[in-house]
């Protein structure tokens, strides 16, 4: 129970991330001829993530004392953090991530001649909206978070990516391969549930802070010394190593290309540029992707 | 069995459920009320004061941050800039006086001011908005407005610029109207007690700078 709450915070803000990973159906290169591409970032500032409270015993006493705790450890976190977002008042994330996005995803010729599109809004039902109104084959959904740490001493950016296939051939091919959970051909069911995507991973990047630090106040103001350049360095480092990732992801086969097959994949290791550097990346077992910023 | 810590942690879970046929949108208010404690701590008018601002406020965000949502419901504001005016406005009580102006004019309307008025001491501000969201945090909620407020005199050079913050972090019960609107309130009393120092501490300034 203690993380039924952080689970639902971590939904809404990350479109329900998800460990399962669904590789990019090689076959499906030759039938998409297009996809538009849809990027959600629903936070309006860098988020200083809440680490939930444990048990703190039975009975109201403990679930007022766990509130307590997590509404105390809210409010420290939401104070300390404003240096940090003071120096971010003109970082702009989705242009960013826009820029990103049409260098190293948009030239994926099964992408073609689709269009990218920002929404702020970061729900199921817009997401399905913007699928029902797509006219290309397919709809490429990339929802995007960045954070500090509960700790504050690392910088996170978190990307889940979601491909649903918009043309009854591959709408065919989706439910084959995932038969046992899609709901594809439920006329009801959402959309834009992960369960109805043809590819689906979760990417995250993460850089620690370069100097210790004893408490939130203390690793928030080493990430907002210098006009904060060290945390700008970061999420700049950040948004461009997931979309790269995102990219790589989308045209290797890699031992867990299987899909719609329970495979057990091994750790996989890659290497990817970011403005001009190289960054080590690495592949979970469960096909997750996540990169270290190095120092 | 269900034991009264699950009930109480399980209280968000059936609201959720329960909302379910609620309204999808949250609706913020368009006219500011300073609270009690507000009316209690300004400073009383002091007639014939000499330091006059114009001030104008205008909604600085991008279309895209203007879409807001606070878990699954949208967070609409029929009139935002209305709600920022009966709060900037609601200072008047303080040690200079606020004129209204619209952005587009209002360095033109210093200027006329301080001709009709022989008055040293008139200022330009214009106030932006530049971010106003509602998050949740595990059991909590937090909403935030940022605004800039630039000062300039009456030809329009610069004096200061600063960037007001106001935040508020409560427990969230149920992400509903009332409490989002309450939270926003919050956060824009602090905004609204930093602007009233910002322009209390410059109009002091010049008063001082003008007297050597």
């Amino acid at each position: 129970m203690k993380n039924y709450f952080a689970i639902l915070s971590l939904s809404l803000l990350y479109a329900c991330a998800s460990p399962i990973y669904k590789p990019f159906p090689i076959e499906a290169g030759s039938k998409i001829k297009n996809s538009d591409v849809v990027l959600g970032v629903a936070q309006k500032e860098i988020i200083g993530e809440i680490l939930p409270a444990g048990p703190a015993g039975g009975g109201i006493l403990g679930a007022i004392i766990e509130v307590s705790i997590n509404a105390s450890r809210a409010t420290a976190a939401e104070a300390a953090i404003v240096p940090v977002r003071d120096q971010l008042l003109n970082f702009n994330a989705e242009e960013h991530l826009q820029g990103a996005v049409k260098r190293l995803v948009m030239p994926i010729s099964w992408v073609g001649n689709g269009s990218l599109a920002l929404s702020k809004i970061v729900t199921v039902a817009e997401y399905d909206k913007r699928l029902t109104a797509s006219e290309k084959n397919a709809v490429l959904i990339l929802t995007v978070a960045y954070s500090l740490s509960p700790d504050f001493k690392n910088v996170k950016v978190y990307c889940t990516a979601n491909l649903f296939p918009n043309t009854d051939e591959l709408r065919k091919m989706q439910f084959d391969l995932y038969r046992s959970n899609s709901t594809i051909n439920q006329a009801d069911a959402i959309k834009t549930s992960m369960f109805n995507a043809l590819y689906h991973n979760t990417l995250t990047y993460s850089k620690p802070l370069d100097v210790t630090v004893t408490d939130l106040n203390g690793a928030a103001a080493a990430w907002a010394a210098n006009n904060g350049s060290k945390v700008n360095a970061a999420l700049n480092e950040g948004v461009e190593a997931i979309v790269a990732m995102l990219a790589l992801d989308l045209q290797t086969q890699n031992n867990l290309s299987a899909p719609g097959k329970k495979v057990e994949g091994k750790v996989e290791s890659y290497q990817v540029t970011v403005a001009g550097q190289s960054l080590d990346v690495v592949r979970s077992e469960k096909g997750t992707m996540s990169a270290t910023g190095k120092n | 069995m269900l034991t009264m810590k699950k009930i109480i942690l399980g209280f968000p879970a059936v609201c959720l459920l329960l909302t379910g046929c609620a309204p999808a949108h949250i609706n913020l208010v368009s006219r500011y009320t300073p609270s009690a404690t507000e009316f209690e701590r300004k400073i009383p008018v002091e007639r014939g004061q000499t330091c006059k601002v114009v001030a104008s406020i205008e909604d600085a965000r991008t279309p895209e941050d203007v879409a807001s949502g606070f878990g699954w419901k949208q967070v609409e504001s029929k009139d935002v800039i209305a709600w920022l005016q009966s709060g900037v406005f609601s200072l008047e009580s303080s040690q200079y006086q606020l004129v209204r102006a619209e952005p587009a004019n209002a360095v033109a309307a210093t200027s006329a001011l301080m001709q009709t008025q022989q008055s040293q001491q008139t200022l330009n501000m214009s106030i932006k908005l530049r971010k106003m969201y509602i998050v949740s945090l595990t059991t909590s909620k937090n909403a935030t407005i940022v605004m800039s407020v630039d000062l300039s005199n009456a030809q329009g050079l610069s004096i200061g610029q600063t960037y007001v913050r106001g935040t508020d972090t409560s427990v969230n019960w149920a992400g509903g109207e009332g409490e989002t609107n309450s939270a926003f309130h919050s956060s824009l009393e602090q905004v609204l007690s930093k602007i009233d120092q910002y322009v209390a501490d410059q109009c002091k300034s010049i008063a001082a700078s003008n007297t050597l």
